[in-house]
């Protein structure tokens, strides 16, 4: 079940006469499954945030259709169960992070003893327990993203959106939020994460979704988006044979006795590898689409733009 | 609501308000305890022995005095609370308030009534510290003293309502303080719209003056409507409070509408 709907969706940030205007996102379409933890990922400027905005009725689609848990994000409805960490969170600073998380859940409409109990759990599970009854202006940015996580939390949204939920944290800080993430996605909530870090993207999302100046370059599993089309795995006993292509072709990357990888300029050109290797009577063990790291697919969704994925 | 509000009183605390207007309190009672001085300077001279005549002789004063001393303290609740909206509505803060389950309307509404009540609150609180130990020095207890409390109400309202507008189209403190004071100067201005008629040679100005005037809020004639009815005279118009009312009113409806159209 679609819990999150986007059908081409363009926002124009009007900058002043002069300026003209700004395209912050072009006819972006795709959707969020219940339950799943969609990466967006995008250098500075691409529309993430602003993507996010749209989504939480915070900034105003110019066109398209947006649907939240099947409502306009105009319509308050569609934030009932809906947890939310901003980029460079600032909250009210008169609050304790205790008072952060009651004011939090009083707005979403829970009573007290449950906005106590949550918060006293919440509050441990960021790592906060110790600093609960410090008021918000004391802490570190590191602390401020971490109380941000635990209020984003607090009425046990089913959706949760969170832009940069690492951002000025330590390595250590890092890891123990990365497996609040987790223990939120084992939970069956939906994560639509915003985030510069394609490792921690890599490690949490089921599927990535890459912006580029507004346009929508990919979206797919980690598992789809990181194979190559062109770079196969050939596993053969290749020994001391010397094997060429010819240029037009492609490339040998790299050969080793057990095998070679090859990035072929048309994915049919392995044929022509495979003739040539039983031509010389090698057994071949096996051919696989070999795998890319995901900052590499990133690179190239940024460098080329959108391109048709299946 | 009940969230804004809470939010609004443990924000008056943590800002330590109510210092300012513990300290214009004492400053207010310091002058109570001065007139009590100088009416027992005053009271040997008087042919009125008992303490009754000298507080009907003071009721009407008390009342005048009372309205300068709401004027005193919503200046201050206006100054104090004039920040809180813009402050709220920064970068980084307002997506907080934003993306919980809430209308933009019931958040803005929420706001100002809470800022409306909560300081209103303490307004009256230090108000009425200050008329007990008047009415306890002077021998002066009359309840119709209320109504001059409930007409100020209306007043901070309409203050409430314009930095609110203001605080929603600049998102700054300083810029809902100055439009405060623009109001403030155009009423005072206003308030000579017959001799400014007079005085005009075009129809034009003078029906312009003749609009502003019920246009705009009345807040220095709500003072004197308050006088009237605390020591019981008629009011002579309704006009400043039912004018003031719808002032607020449109005030607020014109900060949600532009509300709930900005993008944060």
């Amino acid at each position: 079940m679609r819990i999150v709907e986007i059908q081409n969706l363009t926002k124009i940030y009007s900058t002043g006469l002069k300026k003209g205007n700004v395209v912050a996102l072009d006819s972006v379409s795709f959707g969020v499954d219940q339950g799943e933890v969609l990466g967006l990922l995008g250098p500075n400027g691409a529309g993430k945030t602003t993507l996010v905005k749209v989504l939480l009725g915070i900034t105003s689609a110019t066109t398209g259709d947006v649907l939240v848990n099947g409502h306009s994000p105009r319509d308050p409805q569609s934030r009932r169960k809906v947890g939310f960490l901003q980029e460079n969170p600032r909250f009210p600073d008169h609050l304790t992070g205790r008072g952060l998380l009651t004011l939090a859940g009083r707005m979403c409409g829970m009573d007290a003893s449950e906005i106590e109990r949550r918060a006293t759990m919440l509050l441990e599970l960021v790592g906060m327990g110790k600093w609960a009854d410090t008021r918000v202006r004391k802490y570190s940015k590191g602390m401020t993203q971490r109380i941000g996580l635990a209020q984003a939390l607090v009425a046990d949204p089913d959706l949760v959106f969170l832009d940069e939920p690492t951002e000025g944290i330590d390595p250590i800080g890092k890891v123990e939020i990365r497996d609040v993430l987790k223990r939120i996605r084992d939970e069956g909530k939906t994560v639509f994460l915003n985030s510069h870090l394609l490792g921690e993207v890599e490690m949490i999302a089921d599927r990535v979704a890459i912006l580029s100046r507004g346009k929508l370059a990919r979206v797919g599993s980690v598992s789809e988006l990181t194979v190559s089309k062109n770079l196969y795995e050939i596993e053969a006993d290749i020994g001391n044979e010397h094997i060429e292509l010819p240029e037009q072709m492609g490339k040998i990357v790299m050969v080793r006795a057990g095998g070679m990888t090859v990035t072929l300029e048309k994915p049919e050109y392995v044929n022509y590898v495979i003739d040539q290797l039983r031509m010389r009577r090698i057994n071949i063990w096996s051919v696989t689409p070999a795998k890319q790291s995901l900052e590499r697919s990133f690179l190239e969704a940024v460098t080329e733009g959108p391109r048709e994925t299946t | 609501m009940k969230a804004l509000l809470l939010d609004t009183v443990s924000e008056l605390i943590s800002r330590k308000v109510f210092v300012l207007f513990a300290v214009i309190t004492v400053l207010l009672l310091l002058g109570v305890w001065a007139t009590w001085e100088i009416r027992d300077g005053l009271a040997p001279q008087s042919d009125m022995s008992s303490s009754n005549d000298v507080g009907q002789l003071l009721e009407p004063w008390v009342a005048t005095a009372f309205s300068k001393i709401m004027s005193v303290f919503i200046f201050f609740a206006v100054l104090a609370s004039a920040g809180l909206l813009p402050r709220a509505l920064e970068k980084g803060r307002a997506e907080f308030l934003l993306s919980k389950p809430l209308s933009r309307a019931e958040l803005l509404l929420g706001k100002l009534l809470s800022v409306w009540l909560a300081y209103g609150a303490m307004v009256l609180g230090s108000a009425l510290i200050v008329y007990g130990v008047t009415a306890v020095v002077h021998g002066v207890f009359d309840l119709r003293i209320l109504l001059l409390f409930a007409v100020y109400a209306v007043d901070f309202l309409v203050w409430v309502s314009v930095v609110g507008l203001a605080g929603v189209l600049s998102g700054s403190a300083s810029w809902a303080i100055t439009a405060a004071f623009g109001l403030w100067l155009a009423q005072w201005l206003l308030s000579f719209h017959e001799a400014i008629k007079q005085l005009a040679s075009s129809s034009l100005v003078s029906n312009v003056m003749e609009a502003l005037y019920y246009l705009f809020p009345k807040t220095d004639q709500l003072g004197d409507m308050a006088v009237s009815l605390a020591v019981g005279q008629p009011v002579e118009s309704w006009l400043p409070l039912w004018s003031s009312l719808l002032f607020a009113a449109a005030m607020m409806y014109l900060a949600a509408w532009v509300f709930n159209r900005r993008d944060y």
